[in-house]
């Protein structure tokens, strides 16, 4: 049966790989043909899984790069899904019919509920959680209730890598008697301290639910925060930024190790930290990992920064439903003090519903665009006058405002009229379209 | 003339946007020449509800809805008064449920809420999530809206929406909400007001017109909002799109 099993899912994984598809519906039928799959595979020796609301799939791909790079072998679901099948797919491409894997390393990018799965059928020894963020609420509810599933799946063999700069994590530490590893950052230019943020998960205590204070913030809830009433307070990161510059990409860690990373912006430099932070928990040179990191960030193709009639044009990839991506962009929009004209827009809400929620515009403080420098904001696609009144909302002059159905009449706008940098604040599904249409006209 | 709004709890009961409802009574109003005051407040503070015009309380987590609940529960009896003194109150999301005679959790524990309507709420093992189209005896257009939620109430007394289409008060109800003289309760979430420009301006005239009946309305500036709202109905609700006021 295990033999059948792995056979059959070896195949279709082959076939689902030259289709370019199907991640998970191999591991799905193998498991149909021997339930007890998982349980007959002998999996690696060092199971990574990295889980949260975002950036989970840049740290495990980072990993996985980077233990490649200085010579080990790994599985890893790179192929889109991130559900427990998935990751049986991938297994089954590299097992042997015995279902023996000879890889020294499996990395899994896992879905924050599908956590209570996996981890009791793979025990993974580290367990990076990035964050909790408010995300996609009419799949996944609230933040809590995505702890709450969390949570079932940790064990106190497993070792926990957090943000220690992120208050709400520390949730899963309270009783864990396993290892827990923090990374963070130390105050520096961008920190700021008068919060930003309206709509915060956390801003009480979560042992004594006093209100937190702050000595400074670096987005959101994320900052040195204390307890007035009880011991909790930020813990000193065993590994942490010490020195950060956006412009260039580049940061310091532990004063010792300066590590470029790929793109300028909040996100980029904790997912770049959190996999560095791993991999020196797996007792690899650290030295190699920095050189390893940096090289990985100079090859990535930058999509996100061009130039366009002689004026630069910034692309920010955002997740829709997911307030925090569209505050670091505000945030990295507000940093970047230049007179500019803003782009907002996606071609669908959720590609995994059919309904449309809104309320997640008002969890994402737009007030942040009340600028001067900012002149024109262009509202696109088919919730154009949603995002419009959004705008209206945050006090921004409905003069600046600019509406359009299409990106082709947006662009076409922008090519006639841009005077200024532009910062395109976009759903993945309107990114490739954007950069095409303004390629498309920037080769005179 | 001069109007405070009380945002109960801004920084606990704010999981899905709901402030924006705060922002459109505001913009609202001063569209009307009145000077609004925003009181920004939650469980540390001390609480006047003779000062407020408007009580506003939006959504919270499970577990702070209870942090919530305690503190309320302090201003019982104030609260019924007021409520009964035609005191305007804005509540939505699963803040309803405080107002109910008692919520039970999952594990069938009951926890006592401020009893000034005579419902039960309780807590589901699943949550519901959908889109509303609401229709109500005092707006002309239907109310659009969300909601997200993870409780239910059965014996509601006084709704304030016949469901068209969404969740209601429970899975496959036909009534939504609460209505009781200035009292308006939802399951919706999130920016309510912005969403149903109708609805705002029918708030924010009733709470002018409670302390000074002969107010001379200037002409609201609701463009994109009806656009918005108008855009929404047609890609979504074809069938009941109505012709406009």
């Amino acid at each position: 049966m295990k033999k059948t099993a792995i056979t059959i899912g070896k195949s279709l994984q082959k076939i689902g790989d030259k289709m370019g598809r199907g991640s998970i519906m191999p591991g799905t039928v193998a498991l149909k043909v021997d339930p007890n799959l998982w349980k007959k595979i002998t999996l690696p020796k060092t199971i990574i899984c990295v889980t949260g609301s975002s950036g989970k799939g840049s740290v495990t791909s980072m990993i996985t790069d980077v233990l490649r790079n200085m010579g080990k072998t790994v599985i890893y679901n790179d192929k889109g899904s991130n559900l427990p099948e998935a990751i049986l797919t991938s297994i089954l491409e590299k097992c042997s019919l015995n279902g023996k894997t000879k890889e020294d390393v499996l990395v899994c990018e896992i879905d924050e509920r599908y956590t209570k799965y996996l981890f009791p059928i793979i025990h993974p020894n580290y367990v990076v959680i990035t964050n909790l963020t408010r995300d996609q609420p009419p799949r996944q509810g609230h933040f809590d209730f995505v702890y709450n599933e969390i949570k079932k799946a940790i064990t106190d063999d497993m070792h926990l890598i957090l943000n220690a700069d992120d208050p709400y994590l520390y949730k899963f530490t309270f009783d864990h008697k396993g290892k827990v590893t923090y990374y963070g950052m130390k105050k520096n230019g961008y920190s700021y301290k008068k919060s930003l943020f309206q709509n915060l998960n956390l801003s009480y205590c979560p042992k004594c639910h006093t209100k937190l204070k702050y000595s400074y913030y670096q987005f959101e809830n994320i900052g040195n925060f204390k307890c007035p009433n009880c011991d909790f307070e930020r813990k000193k990161p065993n590994y942490e930024i010490t020195k950060l510059d956006y412009l260039n990409c580049n940061c310091e860690i532990n004063d010792t190790y300066q590590i470029h990373f790929p793109f300028g912006i909040l996100y980029c430099a904790y997912n770049t930290l959190a996999a560095f932070t791993l991999l020196s928990e797996l007792n690899l040179d650290k030295e190699e990992i920095k050189n390893q990191i940096s090289k990985l960030s100079k090859n990535k193709k930058i999509y996100d920064k061009y130039p366009f009639q002689g004026h630069d044009v910034y692309v920010l990839n955002n997740k829709n439903e997911n307030s925090s991506t569209f505050n670091q962009s505000l945030l990295f929009v507000k940093e970047h003090e230049e007179d500019k004209d803003i782009v907002i827009g996606w071609k669908e809400i959720s590609r995994r519903y059919s309904f449309d929620d809104l309320s997640w515009l008002y969890d994402i403080d737009f007030e942040l665009l009340n600028e001067k420098n900012i002149h024109n904001i262009y509202c696109v696609g088919p919730n154009r006058y949603d995002i419009a009144t959004r705008l209206k909302y945050a006090g921004i002059n409905e003069k600046n405002i600019l509406i359009y159905q299409t990106l082709e009449e947006a662009t076409a706008k922008m090519k006639k009229n841009t005077k200024y940098n532009i910062y395109a604040i976009l759903n993945f599904d309107y990114v490739e379209p954007f950069n095409k249409l303004m390629n498309a006209g920037d080769d005179e | 003339m001069k109007i405070t709004i009380a945002h109960l709890y801004y920084d606990l009961c704010n999981l899905y946007g709901e402030n924006g409802n705060v922002k459109a009574l505001k913009y609202a109003l001063e569209s009307q020449g009145i000077d609004v005051t925003i009181q920004f407040l939650t469980i540390n503070d001390t609480l006047h509800f003779d000062d407020y015009d408007l009580v506003y309380i939006g959504m919270g987590t499970e577990e702070n809805r209870k942090l919530v609940l305690n503190h309320l529960k302090t201003y019982q009896k104030e609260i019924k008064k007021k409520i009964e003194e035609n005191k305007f109150f804005l509540i939505t999301g699963n803040a309803i449920e405080l107002f109910g005679a008692s919520i039970e959790e999952e594990n069938g524990k009951k926890i006592k809420c401020l009893n000034i309507f005579p419902f039960h709420a309780k807590e589901e093992s699943f949550r519901m999530a959908d889109e509303a189209l609401l229709k109500c005896d005092f707006l002309n257009n239907y109310v659009l809206g969300f909601q997200n939620q993870g409780s239910v109430i059965k014996d509601n007394q006084t709704p304030m929406f016949e469901v068209l289409k969404g969740i209601g008060s429970y899975p496959k109800s036909k009534a939504e909400g609460i209505h009781y003289k200035n009292f308006y309760g939802t399951y919706v979430i999130g920016p309510l007001l912005v969403r149903n420009p109708e609805f705002l301006q029918y708030l924010v005239k009733k709470l002018i017109q409670s302390k000074k009946e002969d107010y001379k309305f200037k002409k609201f500036h609701f463009e994109l909002e009806n656009k918005a709202y108008e855009h929404f109905i047609e890609s979504h609700y074809k069938e009941y799109k109505k012709e406009p006021m």
